[in-house]
């Protein structure tokens, strides 16, 4: 891959966070400890500097906790100016406007903060939250949106009920059955296999996530945390670019993989209508 | 009787949802022709849930708003047009008329699979 297609390198600094979403891809939360180690930090950052991503992103657990972390992998970005620092946060600290400074302060560069509102699924953060984060992030000229999952469209319902009023951009995700999402059983739910899947490719495919204690991949979803599949993960970039793993998302779609393994679309269900459930169907040979 | 509706009765037979096929065949000739293709899916698929009362639902044309509906979803990739036709089915009046609202008038975009929901 040249470094003119890697849009966007995506980092879980860490598994800690302040609440126990029911959704939850990496099952994070209070009890979690797992954390980008200095070493780990060294790798992702030669990877940054090697590529130049126009994005940096950050999830977690909870971004605003690794203030620390993230802020030693923007500062070593060649183009900084031109790159878009993203944090995917949970905004607990919008309870009041000094908290709010005070946790964001401490990053050196956001440039958009995607804020993870999913009321219906067990986040603990109030609607009136977000006036305090709008408010700041309308002063720092931050990009904000909320983003919120579903099972259902019907939750689209539910989320308007209360969202309605905040004057937030809104996106949506349909969850997949990953991590805690799939142990609580809130997988998207599609009444029979849709056969669109076939004709994708990985959704992912030009955003390389780093996962503390794994590695690189291009897979931030179902292969990275339902099982062990030590061969979908890398040290570096460029030894995932390599990857038997890669190269087959990279070029085929799904349903090229699959016949590419023999395996009929008979053996589908309505379960792996979404890409990441069909790519962990392909790569494991069943949900695991 | 077109290929189709000759699918739709051998399975709906076959599953034993009838229990002689001239009830099965005035069930289908309820079904309107466009919706026989999803409603072979659902049943290819839920063989061994799907029950009589689950099919009483196919009976009728899709009405004006719950074809709108399907529409909808299926512009924003929420479902593919089987899909959005069993769940449009399975809804109530009210449900169809509060789903659409949302999704025709909302300012809301459909974000990529990825863990930090980039915008398609």
């Amino acid at each position: 891959m040249s470094n003119n297609q890697l849009e966007s390198i995506h980092v879980m600094p860490g598994l800690f966070c302040n609440y126990t979403c029911t959704h939850c891809v990496n099952d994070s939360g209070p009890k979690m400890t797992k954390k980008i180690s200095v070493n780990e930090i060294e790798r992702v950052q030669n990877d940054i500097i090697e590529y130049k991503p126009k994005m940096l992103q950050f999830s977690g657990g909870e971004s605003s906790f690794y203030d620390l972390e993230i802020n030693q992998l923007v500062k070593v970005h060649p183009e900084l100016e031109s790159c878009e620092v993203v944090l995917t946060s949970n905004g607990w600290y919008g309870k009041s406007s000094e908290l709010t400074q005070k946790t964001l302060n401490k990053f050196d560069k956001i440039s958009k903060i995607i804020l993870s509102f999913d009321v219906f699924h067990g986040n603990e953060a109030k609607i009136d939250y977000l006036e305090n984060i709008k408010e700041y992030a309308r002063n720092k000229k931050i990009n904000l949106v909320v983003s919120f999952c579903i099972s259902s469209p019907l939750d689209l319902i539910k989320a308007k009920t209360v969202l309605q009023d905040i004057d937030i951009p809104v996106i949506y995700q349909r969850v997949d059955s990953v991590g805690r999402a799939k142990s609580n059983n809130l997988g998207y739910n599609f009444p029979v296999f849709d056969k669109e899947v076939l004709k994708q490719t990985c959704p992912n495919i030009n955003c390389l996530s780093f996962v503390p204690d794994k590695g690189f991949s291009i897979c931030c979803g179902n292969l990275m945390f339902n099982g062990n599949n030590t061969e979908i993960y890398h040290k570096s970039a460029l030894e995932h670019f390599e990857s038997q793993f890669f190269k087959g998302l990279k070029s085929k779609t799904f349903g090229q993989l699959l016949e590419e393994r023999n395996i009929p679309e008979s053996q589908l269900k309505a379960q792996h209508s979404s890409a990441c459930s069909l790519c962990e169907f392909i790569h494991c040979g069943e949900l695991q | 009787m077109p290929y189709n509706k000759n699918v739709l009765l051998s399975l709906i037979v076959g599953y034993g949802l009838f229990a002689t096929p001239t009830l099965a065949e005035d069930f289908i000739k309820s079904v309107p022709e466009e919706s026989t293709s999803s409603l072979i899916s659902l049943i290819k698929e839920k063989e061994t849930q799907i029950s009589k009362g689950e099919l009483e639902k196919w009976q009728g044309k899709l009405s004006f708003d719950d074809e709108e509906l399907v529409e909808a979803l299926v512009n924003a990739k929420l479902y593919d047009i089987i899909n959005a036709e069993i769940f449009v089915r399975s809804l109530e009046e009210k449900e169809v008329f509060d789903l659409s609202e949302i999704i025709k008038n909302a300012d809301i975009t459909r974000a990529r699979q990825a863990i930090a929901a980039t915008v398609d």
